[in-house]
């Protein structure tokens, strides 16, 4: 053992930091709020598969048929039944579904003021109703492909949409805060100083907490991610002269000669691996010794992320881990625990606790070690 | 700034034209004319504001004439790019309000309105508003009522002046969303089981109601509506709304968006930056700008020369009618004829607004026996001070003061391009309003009365200013029978108003008139010769005609008539204040116009005195004295020994 915290210890001390950054918020009302959020956002979804199908009965594949649906998309209708189904807004009439209660104008006008406040209670930024809204308006178009989730995600180059669901909210300060505390102690394998790997760092909402608590003993950040454009606006944000901007396909593979890493980071990102614990064994031959993996995960699709999410993933490669041939996106928190474990990664830090209030979207940041 | 290149801004141009036009960029050669392509000067502000968004280029109002071609605009942004300053620009910017609660006074057009529902001002009512049903089909009865609910409800949080409330000192201000009351209730007649004659019935009462007592943001909200649910899924919706708070150009697009939030529980509009009250807070700081100066230096220099109102035959003085409801005369021309007028009127480098304009005169002309006419006109454009401002609703308009003066022996077209000329050249000068002017020329010709009580309004080219159609498919509501649409119309001051405006794809002539004033046969007759006369403008033979118009005006009595009417009051002593009656009325006077008010016979509007001042000062005096005080007597003699005279003969 090292000078450093231990697990308990690290895990005290993040989920202090982590609560003094979310903020004064009535805590004992999130789980709560963070239901409505979802119904809300599902009868919506009711209401539309309602407007381009009519009431029922209809099979998935009628119901992509009426929206028009494009090839990579079909699948995203089952997939809102699935979700209807278990929430009892559509009834099953053989392998068809009917919806449970036609739409009426006042329930969607309740709709839409339930998901304001939920979200409001919630401590979000008014640009997340403004964002599901949107989404919800051009359901039939995502589906045709006619606009794309990321130009609704991004609205002209502008990140403000992402900012309220990745950053600027409790539930986001939380993580990050915590994050950030886990990295305040950790030392250098080698003599110049820290090396970092951000997998899939986005429009950096963790890094720009994790960056000031490395500034000064970091020799390298390497920034990643996909696109081109989050390494572009990253430049103009961030001043730190140890980062280096990279465009990598981690879902393709990791480099395998620049190791070792002391840090490496994948916040809200690594479940876009086709295979899990595949990536995670890549991870880990890439940290130096006592390394350590920073993940912040989503562990439930949540139904407010049934209008964006799904078309993001269309286009991906196929699930080859546990959910191949599932329509899941993420990993439950248990599974993430064994397929660290599976990678000879041992946990540190897994919080919050499932008791928390912070839980109620079940988003949760894991500290691993080699 | 950034100087845009000169290809640039070609092509940034030609976008702005091609889209309000509805063009091809293609279709755009450098020698067409805006007009030519079928703009007009409603659509011309509309170019000017997006060329001030999206070149960065400040036009003044003079260089936004509809003759100016491609080829010009083009050269002239690139000049102004190149050199600003040049340019007469609007020199203030429109922005948010620090409290969006706060009270900011009236525009000049809503004092008017204000104090016209005062009463007893000549040619006033109870309350100005407009009022319109229109019928609908396929409505689903048991949704029509929550959709427009719903829609009303959202519509209120997104034009802030839908919560409009006026003081009774003369300002207004903004309720805030969740204000009680700040939202208008929906009522609904529910007439489904109904028998045709009681439906009819009801219909009729609603109308009345409506028509008659119109909504009045002195009391609550400034927009009334109601939905009929007739048998057979059919409906009617009833709006009404107060003048005071919302202008025409509002009534359009409030409606659009009324039916588009209708339509769909999630539609969305484009979010506004700036609303009503940060426009008005703007223009207070013109007056102290040059330009303002020197638009109403321009004005001032030519009130002298400003020819008399029509004088047109009366039955009876204006002073003595108490009208409730104003008279209506309507006619429509079909849409291939419309399509000819407006084809015609381009071939001859006129709008079809001027060539309406020029028609009205023409009649105006004849009956009332003289070629030279004051006209008021009123002008629903707003000053292109931001990008959101023709989305926006509240009291933008203002009115202007045209002379037409015919010349003998000329042609239509010529009488047209010669009002083409004048109304552009007025136009340029629009900072300070007809209000103002009308103030001033009223002040001059020692007269209480209206100066300008014939009135011109075109809204053609309104709907592509505005940009996106009426939806005609609304949701619950089912669908909107634009043919099926009765409209009612009461604005003080007025006597007689021509107004055309386009309806789906025909045009609409209409006379809005005070009906006690004139015989009625007149009216018709006066009515079917503007309508026969734009026919045959859309036919073609009447524009190289030499225009039959009346000799040289004559002078001597010859009945009542419009604009000659007796307007001599008692004789004063002059002299300082007799006794403390006298005296209090000096001391209310001097507070109310912040002047000294030494001598008992000088006239209150000569002191610098309007209307909004004149039922402040009659406010003061009732609370001061316990004594009421009609506008009337304060109208009928506005000096210090009048108005003594009138608490005197009521004590």
């Amino acid at each position: 053992m090292t000078a450093e915290a231990t697990g308990p210890a690290l895990s005290v001390s993040a989920h202090r930091a982590g609560r003094a950054a979310a903020g004064d918020h009535d805590l004992s009302a999130f789980p709560d709020l963070a239901r409505r959020l979802d119904l809300a956002v599902l009868r919506a979804v009711a209401a539309g598969v309602g407007a381009a199908a009519g009431p029922g009965p209809w099979t998935a594949d009628e119901v992509a048929d009426a929206f028009g649906a494009a090839e990579r998309h079909r699948w995203i209708p089952g997939h809102w039944i699935a979700a209807l189904a278990d929430e009892g807004m559509v009834t099953a009439e053989g392998s068809a579904f009917r919806l449970a209660a036609p739409p009426r104008r006042r329930d969607l006008a309740a709709v839409r003021r339930d998901l304001d406040r939920a979200r409001a209670g919630l401590g979000f930024p008014p640009a997340l109703t403004a964002f599901l809204l949107r989404t919800l308006r051009e359901l039939p178009r995502l589906l045709r492909d006619e606009v794309s989730a990321q130009s609704l995600l991004f609205p002209g180059g502008d990140t403000a949409v992402a900012e309220a669901v990745y950053r600027d909210n409790p539930f986001s300060r939380y993580l990050n805060a915590a994050a950030a505390d886990t990295v305040r102690h950790l030392r250098a394998a080698g003599p110049d100083g820290l090396r970092v790997l951000e997998l899939g760092a986005g429009i950096g909402a963790t890094s720009a907490d994790l960056l000031p608590a490395l500034d000064g003993r970091t020799a390298e950040y390497r920034f990643t991610d996909l696109s081109p454009f989050f390494l572009d606006l990253a430049r103009g944000r961030f001043p730190h002269p140890f980062l280096r901007f990279e465009v990598l396909d981690f879902a393709t593979g990791l480099p395998e000669t620049t190791g070792p890493f002391d840090l490496v980071v994948a916040a809200n990102t690594a479940h876009n691996a086709p295979h899990v614990p595949r990536l995670l064994g890549q991870v880990a031959d890439l940290l130096a010794p006592d390394g350590r993996l920073l993940l912040i995960e989503t562990c439930r699709e949540p139904h407010q992320s049934l209008t964006s999410m799904p078309f993001l993933l269309s286009g991906r490669a196929a699930r080859q881990d546990l959910r191949a041939g599932t329509e899941r996106t993420y990993l439950t928190r248990r599974e993430w625990r064994e397929a660290l474990h599976g990678a000879g990664l041992r946990v540190l830090v897994d919080l919050p606790h499932p008791t928390e209030p912070l839980d109620a979207l079940s988003q949760r940041l894991l500290l691993a070690a080699r | 700034m950034t100087t845009p290149a000169a290809d640039s801004v070609d092509t940034e141009l030609a976008d702005i034209w091609a889209r309000l036009l509805d063009l091809d960029p293609e279709a755009i050669t450098p020698d067409a004319s805006f007009l030519r392509l079928g703009g007009d000067s409603v659509l011309a502000v509309r170019m000017a504001a997006l060329v001030r968004t999206r070149l960065s280029v400040v036009l003044a109002l003079s260089d936004v004439t509809v003759e100016v071609t491609f080829g010009e605009l083009a050269d002239l942004v690139r000049r102004r790019a190149t050199a600003p300053g040049e340019v007469r620009e609007l020199p203030i910017d429109v922005v948010r309000r620090p409290d969006p609660t706060a009270s900011f006074p009236l525009m000049p057009l809503q004092q008017g309105y204000f104090v016209g529902q005062q009463g007893g001002w000549e040619l006033s009512y109870e309350s100005a508003h407009f009022y319109g049903d229109v019928g609908l089909t396929g409505v689903d009865p048991e949704e029509a009522a929550d959709a427009l609910t719903d829609a009303i409800e959202r519509l209120t949080e997104h034009q802030p002046t839908l919560r409009a409330r006026v003081t009774a000192e003369g300002r207004q201000y903004v309720l805030p969303p969740d204000a009680p009351g700040a939202v208008p209730e929906l009522r609904v007649y529910d007439l489904r089981e109904e028998t045709a004659a009681d439906v009819e019935a009801t219909l009729d009462r609603v109308r009345r109601e409506m028509a008659t007592r119109g909504p009045d943001a002195t009391r609550g909200p400034g927009l009334d509506v109601r939905l009929s649910l007739l048998p057979g899924d059919r409906g009617r919706l009833h709006t009404a709304m107060n003048l005071l708070v919302f202008d025409g150009w509002s009534a359009t697009v409030l409606n659009r968006e009324l039916l588009t939030l209708s339509s769909d529980w999630n539609a969305a509009l484009a979010p506004l930056e700036i609303d009503f009250g940060d426009y008005v807070d703007a223009l207070q700081r013109l007056p102290q700008t040059q330009a303002w100066s020197d638009d109403r230096d321009w004005w001032w220099s030519r009130l002298d020369a400003l020819p008399d109102p029509p004088a047109l035959p009366l039955r009876t003085d204006p002073k003595d009618v108490s009208p409730t409801l104003m008279g209506l005369r309507e006619a429509h021309l079909s849409t291939a004829r419309w399509a000819a007028l407006k084809e015609a009127c381009a071939g001859r480098d006129v709008t079809p607004s001027t060539a309406l304009l020029t028609a009205f005169s023409v009649v105006l002309a004849r009956w009332a026996g003289h070629r030279d006419l004051l006209l008021n006109s009123l002008q629903l454009n707003r000053l292109p001070l931001h990008p959101d401002i023709h989305r926006v609703v509240g009291a933008f308009a203002s009115t202007m003061l045209i002379p037409m003066e015919l010349p003998s022996g000329a042609t239509f077209t010529d009488l047209a391009t010669r009002a083409q000329r004048v109304f552009g050249e007025h136009a340029a000068h629009n900072l300070v309003s007809g209000v103002e002017v009308s103030r001033e020329l009223a002040r001059r010709r020692d007269t209480t009365r209206p100066v300008a009580p014939i009135v011109f309004q075109s809204t053609l080219g309104m709907d592509a200013a505005i940009g996106a159609r009426h939806p005609s498919s609304v949701g619950p509501l089912g669908e909107i029978s634009f043919g099926d649409f009765y409209h009612q119309l009461r604005t003080p001051q007025v006597a007689l108003e021509a107004r055309v405006y386009e309806l789906n794809d025909e045009m609409a002539i209409v006379f809005s008139l005070v009906e006690e004033l004139f015989d009625p046969a007149e009216v018709d007759d006066a009515f079917q010769e503007l309508v026969r006369l734009v026919e045959d403008l859309a036919d073609g033979p009447a524009w190289d005609r030499v225009v039959a118009l009346p000799a040289e005006r004559e002078a001597g009595d010859d009945g009542l008539r419009l604009g000659r009417l007796d307007t001599a009051r008692s004789e004063v002593v002059a002299g300082p204040p007799r006794d403390d009656t006298e005296r209090l009325i000096a001391q209310v006077w001097e507070d109310v116009l912040q002047v000294p008010v030494l001598d008992r016979s000088t006239d209150f509007f000569q002191l610098g005195g309007d209307s909004l001042l004149a039922v402040r000062a009659i406010a003061r005096l009732v609370k001061e004295t316990g004594v009421t005080l009609g506008v009337r007597d304060f109208l009928d003699a506005p000096t210090v020994a009048g108005v003594r005279a009138a608490l005197g003969e009521t004590r």
